[in-house]
């Protein structure tokens, strides 16, 4: 067999796709026929499809995981700037049909997910390749960010597509060009991320890291080596903005109790998902 | 100079070829040879998944050409490419002056 044949062959083992495995075998047919004697020097081709399916792997992980974030950048501005209008658009305290549970809860594992996918990819960034459990947690993250994404996307439409009667007609008009950007950069995201799933690095070892590193000096120092009073700390910071807010719309016991449910997901989360999604050991 | 030393190192020196002038894969493994003159002797195949990495990262980009008869694949470096090219340096330089100050 001829060091392209086998090449192509070690690539496809390897899980390269098809157009990248043309691309590759054509690259290395041209630098054969600069130097027909370099074949010697090209390295085993079963250790450089290996190292292929390493290298592009993580780099596309990394991808997945920026892109994910420069998605829900324009998404959530827009989508800021929708809910800031809910009062001035006339929507009324009693009106729950467009803040509903989706939205809720999709902003929420949208910013969670899109955060710690992106702080994984920084922290990563310089790594030439990361294990397949370090890109693992990277994937995950994504699809988790991604998910929270397309909940809320599901939640904006189904909000918009019920007028309360008494709302602004510009208020539609506005959700609809909101769920739009988000629909077109939230497909390109999954795209990147399909690209990711299908090209995994292969290389062993864990996924060095946990909440503490991942936030670095964005924690504190005595914090980031134990993830558990980490997320302890950030699920009661997020209660008490949650309460201010409560206290600042003049509803203090709702802002109490919303504060107080939110602090016992961002837990029960941690509990649940600290481990696949690689914040804790 | 092979493997281990080399590692880490890689990303810099074909980012710094690339930067020179836009190349193919054959191209920028000959000029790391004429620079470094000989010193590496990396097995040469492993520049590609180097060179199509830094491409997913973003540092670099590349096209078909058909100048020389021949379809290759030119790689030039970006404007991101430039930015990571300025850093790699100069973190190279105080990593290499800290060395030369201990072990002079």
């Amino acid at each position: 067999m001829s060091f392209l044949a086998e090449l192509d062959h070690e690539l496809r083992l390897a899980g390269v796709p098809g157009g990248r495995r043309r691309r590759i075998i054509a690259e290395f047919d041209d630098h054969l026929r600069c130097d027909a004697t370099a074949v010697e020097r090209l390295g085993d081709p079963a250790v450089l499809a290996r190292r292929f399916a390493d290298e592009l792997g993580s780099a596309l992980a990394r991808r997945a995981a920026f892109s994910l974030f420069v998605a829900l950048a324009p998404f959530g501005i827009l989508f800021g700037v929708l809910f800031a209008l809910l009062g001035a658009a006339g929507f009324t305290a009693g009106d729950r049909t467009f803040v509903g549970p989706a939205v809720v809860l999709g902003t929420q594992i949208a910013f969670v997910g899109g955060t710690l996918a992106l702080l994984r990819a920084w922290r990563t960034r310089r790594e030439a390749t990361v294990t397949a459990a370090q890109a693992s947690v990277l994937l995950r993250r994504t699809a988790l960010g991604l998910f929270g994404g397309l909940l809320t996307l599901a939640g904006i439409l189904v909000g918009a597509s019920h007028d309360p009667g008494h709302v602004a007609t510009w208020f539609a008009p506005l959700a609809y060009v909101t769920a739009a950007v988000g629909a077109i950069a939230l497909g390109w995201a999954t795209l990147t991320l399909v690209h990711a799933l299908r090209l995994r690095p292969k290389a062993p070892g864990p996924a060095v890291g946990d909440l503490g590193t991942d936030l670095g000096r964005l924690a504190p120092e005595r914090l980031r080596s134990s993830p558990w009073r980490l997320a302890l700390v950030i699920a009661g910071l997020v209660a008490i903005c949650i309460a201010l807010a409560g206290v600042a719309q003049a509803d203090a016991y709702d802002g109490v109790a919303r504060a107080l449910v939110d602090a016992t997901a961002c837990i029960a989360g941690f509990a649940l998902l600290g481990r696949p999604l690689g914040m804790r050991a | 100079m092979s493997g281990e030393p080399l590692k880490g190192h890689l990303d810099g020196m074909i980012l710094a070829v690339v930067a020179s002038a836009p190349a193919h894969g054959y191209e920028v493994i000959e000029e790391l040879k004429r620079r470094s003159r000989g010193t590496f002797s990396l097995p040469e195949g492993t520049v590609y998944p180097a060179l199509h990495r830094l491409e997913s990262d973003g540092l670099l980009a590349s096209s078909w050409s058909d100048g020389s008869g021949r379809r290759r694949r030119v790689y030039r470096l970006t404007r991101r490419g430039g930015a990571a090219l300025q850093m790699r340096r100069s973190e190279w330089q105080r990593f290499s002056r800290a060395v030369e100050s201990v072990l002079a």
